[in-house]
């Protein structure tokens, strides 16, 4: 004949500090919260953006003179010299694995981070 | 110390599978971006960082490698080379393209002509200055089509007179079957976009793939609907391409032009659509057809070529409405109420 199992009221509390534990821990790991734009030109990182970290827009001029506009969780090309204009055009970057270039300019804008939970993996456009 | 082991046995558990959870479990992935073929390539590779970094790298060596060979605006791609002088010495890689290519003109009626270029280059759709040609202009240049100029002979190729290559419409997905190859040294699941067109390599860890399709009348990141696509093993692939009215246009006298051109009238394709998804098991073949099929309309023709070629295919007409073929239709989810499925065609 086993033992059956007698949780005491000192088990329950300990269970539920450590079930909180480890859900406070999947929520600040796992969640999908991380978002860094990186800029390239030319291929070399010229700037790192943690957007989760941005609290009020402002622009931000590459030294090839293109313009990027930062704002809480999104970056967008604001103005380039470019005659195509299609990087202006793309519209604000918000979720991981989104990326936008002006090609003339050789600039790079790719978010990093684990994709929100639901999003594309891809779009065909 | 009794209630130590008393709690352990059924925590421990619970615990250890929200700490999985938490860090990532078996979806770890590195993702990455660059410049090909006047495109953004973005990739997500299924791997350990020490694996995926240098991965990316062949990725994008391999689109690069390919772009320097068929590149239209490099002066010294292969390409480039025989527009110019009209005859050139070509690579496997160019000429299976080339094969491939003017194959599939020949058996999607002309509604695909790589041919084109002579009229391509009259409008200046990858230029800067795109212009409305005259009628007379496009007349000339149309002289100069057709598949059987084209002579392929011991790895050299000679263009009709005035003939110019334009490999617009078969480039990127050429370039994805590229990377596909890369991919199937490693065997390693991953999701490509090169300039629009999406590769999906083995199976996506923890369930399918989801493809946006472009809403053709909103921006560049909106998509009107959803493809859960999973290729059938772990060393399969699916292709995902899109031809639409949306890109690259320009506006002359109040009237936009965009850049898919019929090959019979050398002038932008008007057969009531927008844009015409295809998937299939081969790049090439996915990008191709989605520009031959946004030519020649959603008809019988059409969907005996989607049956021929294709995984299947969404057809999304200007007035909102989308037609998927049976073998996207479990696949497929509208997300944007603006859109209606429709049944009918012709």
């Amino acid at each position: 004949m086993t033992e059956r199992l007698k949780l005491k009221k000192a088990d329950v509390l300990l269970i539920c500090f450590l079930l909180a534990a480890a859900l406070a821990l999947l929520l600040l790991r796992g969640g999908g919260d991380a978002l860094t734009a990186e800029v390239t030109v030319a291929g070399e990182t010229v700037e790192r953006i943690d957007l989760k970290a941005v609290t009020s827009p402002y622009d931000l001029t590459l030294e090839n003179g293109v313009r990027l506009h930062v704002e809480p969780g999104g970056i967008s090309f604001c103005y380039s010299d470019c005659r195509g204009q299609d990087c202006v055009r793309c519209g604000v970057l918000t979720r991981a694995g989104q990326a936008a270039a002006c090609v003339p300019n050789k600039t790079l804008v790719v978010l990093t981070g684990k994709p929100p939970k639901g999003a594309p993996d891809a779009i065909s456009s | 110390m009794e209630r130590l082991k008393r709690v352990g046995l059924i925590v421990l558990p619970l615990c250890l599978a929200l700490l999985v959870s938490a860090c990532g479990g078996a979806d770890r992935s590195v993702s990455g971006a660059s410049f090909a073929m006047g495109s953004v390539l973005t990739a997500r590779v299924y791997t350990q960082k020490t694996e995926g970094t240098p991965l990316l790298g062949e990725i994008y060596a391999a689109a690069a490698a390919l772009d320097g060979k068929i590149s239209a605006t490099d002066p010294s791609s292969e390409i480039a080379v025989l527009n110019a002088e009209g005859r050139g010495a070509c690579g496997e890689d160019t000429l299976e393209i080339l094969r491939s290519s003017l194959s599939l003109c020949d058996a999607l009626n002309g509604r695909l002509d790589i041919t084109l270029g002579a009229v391509t280059s009259l409008w200046g759709f990858a230029s800067d200055t795109p212009r409305l040609p005259s009628a007379e202009e496009i007349s000339a240049a149309l002289v100069t089509k057709g598949t059987r100029k084209v002579r392929l002979e011991n790895g050299a190729v000679t263009l009709g007179e005035g003939q110019k290559l334009d490999l617009g419409a078969v480039g990127k997905g050429a370039g994805c079957d590229a990377i596909r190859t890369v991919l199937d040294g490693v065997g390693v699941p991953a999701v490509i976009s090169f300039g629009g067109t999406v590769l999906l390599y083995g199976q996506k860890p923890g369930g399918a793939w989801n493809v946006g399709v472009r809403d053709p009348f909103g921006g560049q990141e909106d998509y009107f609907a959803t493809l859960s696509l999973q290729p059938e093993t772990a060393s399969d692939a699916l292709f995902i391409s899109t031809s639409g009215s949306y890109e690259k246009t320009f506006t002359e006298n109040g009237k936009t032009y965009h850049h898919i051109l019929n090959p019979d009238t050398g002038m932008p394709a008007d057969t009531g659509l927008a844009a015409v998804t295809c998937v299939a098991e081969n790049g090439l073949t996915a990008d191709a057809l989605s520009t031959a099929l946004f030519v020649n309309g959603l008809n019988e023709t059409s969907l005996g070529w989607v049956g021929q070629y294709l995984v299947g295919a969404v057809f999304v007409f200007a007035d909102g409405r989308v037609y998927v073929t049976d073998g996207l239709r479990t696949a497929f989810t509208l997300t944007n109420d603006a859109f209606t499925l429709t049944d009918a065609y012709d």
